[in-house]
């Protein structure tokens, strides 16, 4: 029996491979996520190992610079005769102080950064200590180390990507000086060579105080390199001992593993929305198979009643399926693990074409990929294939002498019926959450919807059917009778047409469905950006990162500008208290000018000695404060007392922090040489003003000027990149459902072999024969894109109104974007029908007739 | 009397080289107009080699085939198909019915393809001779084997094509059921002047038409006209004799039986027959009831 099946299988190879590919493609999304989550981490194990001391001294509430987003300026700093006292403590080989900003960006030869958005721009002082636990820390690779102050060594990628090479000049914007050119003098990174898409910049020591932090000759870390034989706990303490307070030594393998922990958060994350889409990747590959199984039993009915008739008992007919199955489900699980592997490579290579070096790492294959790749593959192929083993395990032994070449009329069964109750309930639990107060209504939607689209999966043959046959009257129309046999085509087997439907139905639900958020979020958030914005022009930075205050002073000697309000913002912390609290710091009248904010008691107008201070509403609500409360801010650069003068509601374009005090206040516990955005009001010409503001923030490169329009715009768009990735990665899924319909439409051609050389004897022309099953593929496509925009429309409109109070407040359903979905998968449909089209068009006429 | 198909020269080679079969050769034949055909032999004599070769279903080897005045080899497949199209009528032995379409469907579909009108006229006369007129609405999987087969001759007769042909339309018939369907075409022959090649192995199937053609190893080796079932038995049993040398009980020897005595020809020029072929086939349908 198993060589029969062996045989049997060898000779449907080309087929099986076809329902192969589905379980290609979802195990190499499985196994791709899995290795690249992996590379992942180890990069940055590299990039976090190979930064970092023995032992490392840092503020207490500080961390490593680049992780955690913390401004140095704001902490205390070591002067050089504490270093050089920890240098002489015992296990202490070298010590070497620390200035370093995330605020360095390096520019290209047009004065752009180079930098990604986002990404930090590392300016540190140049050292050579090892790293922990004897690794390599900083190298050079290229070239020398920086020994003048007008000398500047620069990570490898970095310097390729802005075509740099040793002896150019590199113009730098600072944080502090604007633009400052350096001689490029060597390439280093550290250790491995990852930089997870940062930039490194190294100086010396004195110049990297001078841009860092004005010239003060201090220092905000130490690394420590132990001598050999030390142990670096031992070591850690001794120098505890003798650091003056608020400053911590810890090792480096504890704050690695901290940082670990910090990094294993985000990427979980990226795991989880990737194996999102290996899922949706792999329910598709069922229906495939599923579809791909049922046909080849049908087909097969003759041999399979033969079997039967010669004394096979049903178990082993199933078993036979089913073994097919396995075989199919490891061939695949095993070329997806290969392709996943490849998918991993891939993502290496397009992030390195783009500058992103990870370092010297390479995918390895995991177990834990293997693991899931082969059962993943194998569980979902059996799964799927047991239906149509079963089916065949019914066959009687007397169908063996009945012709029986094609799949007979399929039996609707009770699935339809299940699958409409599904719907139904699905529906009820996403209505309860929109329109009633039900607690957690996104859970009920977040039920509700899978529900609602497992029911239409099951139910598409019994739903689809009106669409089915509106094609057909619309087809046979405009086709004649064509049209009108590609419609009896795609209605005759409804459950297959069914299953193949589905898959781009779920393609579709959720593109529909994103794009339904994406036009209400960038709707909601325009609309809000555009109402709240105050001024004519804003000022901000491109990553994020505050800039240099002075360019406000700059931005008010402009010709035609009548005020700058600047807002500064920091983190603080309460006394006793761990979590930080957001503050910014703005004058009354800036907040009143600039801002929209909505307040809803009070304001921050000085009252007697008292600092005054905004909080917000909900801030007020967790600590429990009201108006007229005292409040205690600290920070590593002191502590301020706030009245507690007025109480906001938010509603700002610009974000607010939890806490608006004055520039006074905020000058006491944070660093005021540094801003987060400008207001900038005309004197009622904007364009009159914009040249000269053009060419104040010409000088910081890291810092952008827009009207309220571009601003609005630039924050749109930074959604519309979020949403362009989701796209990306649901545009696979729909791949996936276009190669289904390939796969079910050359099956069914191959089954109506002798049918379609019956019609080419009666008449059929080669061009009529390819309309036909092109129209059938279009008609299969439609259907799903149609049902599927439905769904989509339904989940995302209650998304969207579940929404409301996160700030999406306004539903847009993209009508046209929609529109052009389902013509999109009709012109799939097209493109899925070329390769089955050809081959029906190329068969012998007088064969497909002959076959029995 | 005009010719409605002609073949010169025909041969047909499947494979190549050592492992070629020759199923066609160097075989001369005239299909003639109003005249019912049929092509007898028995497995791999090359009869439906012959037919489909003749239906423009196949492209010889070597020689030439014409469909009226039509040259069929240098036609590209779009002009060839339209020629099957208008021109030719098939029954298949089996699998002549689209599933999806119903009867009324499945005969007009030639029409339909070409999207022209249904002559009514013609479509209502055609069902009244096969009798199905209640089976119209019924999907080929709820007709029998007759049913279908008289279906698959309506649609064959559909577009007044030049020839129709038949490639064992009752071999997998019952009597009741394939007697339905050679008197049919008998019918179609005597009353539209319809012209019918049938490929069959069955004496009893031959013996509705007018001319018998017999092949043996891809050569025409007789040609009679006016044979009965029981002439055309003797001829079975002459020209494909048991290779064992029994010859059957109490059977006369092929040699001795040939219907007019003579010597046994390998091929005969058409028959001095002073029977109408009307009159004929009128006493067999009378014989049969």
């Amino acid at each position: 029996m198993l060589g029969a099946t062996l045989k049997s299988l060898w000779a449907r190879k080309v087929r099986l491979l076809l329902s192969a590919l589905s379980i290609v493609l979802g195990v190499a999304f499985v196994c791709g996520s899995l290795l690249f989550t992996n590379l992942l981490r180890s990069s940055f194990d590299q990039l976090v190992g190979g930064a970092l001391g023995d032992v490392n001294v840092s503020a207490e509430a500080g961390g490593v610079v680049g992780f955690e987003g913390v401004n140095p300026d704001e902490l205390p700093h070591l002067t050089p005769e504490q270093v050089a006292g920890i240098a002489e403590v015992d296990g202490v080989e070298r010590a070497e102080g620390i200035v370093s900003s995330t605020q360095v960006f390096p520019l290209d030869k047009d004065d752009n950064l180079l930098s990604f958005p986002g990404a930090p721009g590392i300016g540190m002082n140049w050292h050579d200590a090892l790293a922990v636990g004897g690794q390599v820390g900083a190298r050079i690779v290229e070239g020398r180390a920086p020994e003048a102050d007008d000398e500047l060594v620069l990570d490898p990628a970095t310097a390729e990507r802005g075509g740099y090479t040793i002896g150019d000049q590199v113009r730098v914007s600072t944080p502090r000086d604007g633009i400052r050119s350096y001689r490029l003098v060597g390439t280093g990174t550290y250790g491995a060579g990852s930089t997870a898409g940062a930039s490194y910049l190294f100086f010396t020591v004195t110049e990297a105080q001078a841009i860092v932090q004005g010239g003060a000759d201090t220092f905000y870390a130490v690394w420590i390199q132990k001598t050999d034989g030390a142990d670096a706990e031992t070591v850690a303490a001794a120098v505890q001992a003798v650091l003056p307070e608020g400053f911590v030594a810890e090792t480096g393998t504890e704050l690695a593993s901290t940082i670990q922990e910090q990094i294993d958060v985000g990427l979980g994350f990226i795991n989880t929305f990737l194996l999102v889409f290996a899922g949706i990747a792999l329910l598709i590959a069922t229906l495939m198979i599923l579809n791909t199984f049922s046909i080849l039993v049908a087909q097969r009915a003759r041999e399979i009643a033969l079997l039967r008739a010669i004394g096979s008992v049903r178990s082993q007919i199933r078993a036979s399926v089913l073994i097919e199955a396995l075989i199919v489900g490891l061939i695949g699980a095993t070329a997806g693990l290969l392709a996943g592997y490849g998918l991993a490579w891939a993502i290496l290579a397009v992030l390195r074409v783009v500058g992103i070096d990870l370092g010297p790492v390479v995918p390895t294959m995991t177990w834990q990929a293997v693991v899931a790749s082969y059962g993943i593959g194998i569980v979902v192929t059996l799964i799927a294939a047991y239906l149509p083993a079963s089916r065949a395990a019914r066959t009687r032994p007397v169908e063996a002498m009945v012709a029986a070449a094609q799949s007979g009329p399929e039996k609707q069964g009770v699935l339809p019926m299940v699958g409409i109750g599904l719907i139904e309930v699905g529906a009820a639990a996403m209505a309860s959450a929109v329109w009633l107060p039900v607690p957690n209504p996104l859970v009920w939607f977040g039920v509700g919807t899978p529900l609602l689209l497992v029911g239409a999966v099951l139910a598409t043959s019994v739903v689809g059917a009106p669409l089915v046959s509106l094609a057909g009257r619309i087809f046979h129309r405009l086709f004649g009778e064509v049209g009108r046999l590609a419609q009896l085509n795609a209605a005759r087997q409804p459950r297959r047409t069914a299953a193949t439907a589905a898959t781009l139905m779920i393609g579709l639900t959720l593109v529909s469905t994103v794009a339904i958020l994406a036009a209400s979020t960038t709707a909601s958030i325009g609309d809000r950006l555009a109402a709240d914005q105050r001024g004519d022009f804003v000022i901000s930075p491109v990553a994020y990162q505050p800039f240099d205050a002075k360019l406000a002073d700059q931005a008010r000697d402009v010709d035609g500008v009548e005020d700058v309000y600047a807002f500064y913002s920091s983190s603080v912390r309460l006394p006793g208290k761990d979590e930080p609290v957001d503050i910014t710091g703005a004058t009354a009248e800036g907040l009143e000018r600039g801002t929209s904010l909505d307040l809803i008691a009070g304001s921050l107008a000085a009252d007697g000695d008292a600092r005054p201070a905004v909080i917000s509403s909900e801030f007020a609500a967790t600590h429990n404060l009201g108006l007229g409360q005292l409040l205690d801010l600290e920070s590593p650069k002191g502590t301020a007392q706030v009245l507690i003068t007025g109480i906001h509601d938010g509603g700002t374009a610009l974000p607010v922090g939890q806490v608006i005090v004055t520039p006074e206040t905020y000058a006491l516990i944070a660093d005021t040489s540094m801003v987060s955005s400008l207001v900038v009001f005309t004197d009622g010409d904007p364009e009159a003003a914009r040249f000269g503001l053009q060419d104040a923030v010409r000088q910081y490169p890291s810092v952008a000027l827009a009207d309220v329009d571009e601003y609005v715009d630039a924050r749109v768009d930074q959604f519309g990149q979020i949403f362009a990735v989701i796209y990306a990665l649901l545009a696979l899924a729909i791949i996936i459902s276009v190669l289904g319909i390939v796969n079910t439409l050359a099956l069914s051609v191959m089954e109506r072999t002798r049918e379609v050389g019956l019609l080419r004897a009666v008449g059929l022309t080669r061009g009529q024969l390819r309309l036909m099953i092109t129209l059938e593929a279009v008609i299969v496509a439609t259907l799903g894109a149609v049902l599927g925009v439905v769904i989509g429309v339904v989940a995302g409109a209650a998304l969207v109104s579940l929404l409301g109070d996160q700030g999406i407040d306004k539903l847009v359903i993209p009508g046209w974007q929609l529109l052009v979905f389902v013509v999109l998968a009709a012109i799939c449909g097209v493109l899925a029908a070329i390769g089955p089209a050809r081959r029906a068009v190329r068969q012998d006429t007088l064969r497909a007739i002959a076959a029995e | 009397m005009s010719i409605a198909a002609r073949a010169k020269g025909l041969t047909k080679i499947y494979g190549s080289d050592s492992a070629s079969v020759t199923a066609l050769e160097d075989v001369d034949f005239d299909v003639t107009s109003g005249e019912f055909t049929a092509i007898m032999g028995p497995s791999g004599s090359g009869k439906s080699t012959l037919m489909h070769l003749l239906a423009a279903l196949d492209t010889p080897t070597a020689g030439e085939v014409w469909i009226g005045d039509t040259a069929v080899n240098n036609l590209a497949d779009t002009p060839l198909t339209v020629l099957r199209r208008d021109r030719i009528g098939f029954i298949f032995q089996a699998f002549n019915l689209v599933p999806t379409l119903n009867a009324r469907e499945n005969i007009v579909l030639p029409v339909t393809i070409a999207g022209r009108k249904v002559d009514v006229e013609w479509f209502d006369k055609i069902i009244d001779v096969l009798g199905l007129a209640d089976r119209l609405t019924h999907k080929p999987a709820e007709l029998s084997g007759g049913q279908q087969q008289r279906v698959a001759c309506a649609r064959a007769l559909m577009n007044r094509p030049d020839i129709v042909f038949g490639d064992e339309p009752t071999g997998n018939l019952d009597s009741r059921s394939a007697a339905e369907v050679l008197g049919f075409l008998r019918r179609s022959v005597d009353e539209f002047g319809q012209t019918v090649v049938m490929v069959t192995h069955d004496a009893h199937a031959a013996s509705y038409a007018d001319r018998v053609v017999f092949l043996s190893d891809g050569h025409i080796v007789d040609d009679i006209r006016g044979a009965d079932q029981t002439d055309l038995l003797r001829e079975v049993a002459r020209i494909y004799p048991r290779t064992d040398g029994d010859t059957g009980p109490g059977r006369p020897s092929a040699e001795a039986v040939y219907r007019d005595g003579s010597a046994a020809p390998t091929s005969r020029g058409v028959p001095a027959d002073d029977e109408s072929d009307v009159e004929r086939s009128g006493a067999r349908h009378a014989a049969r009831g």
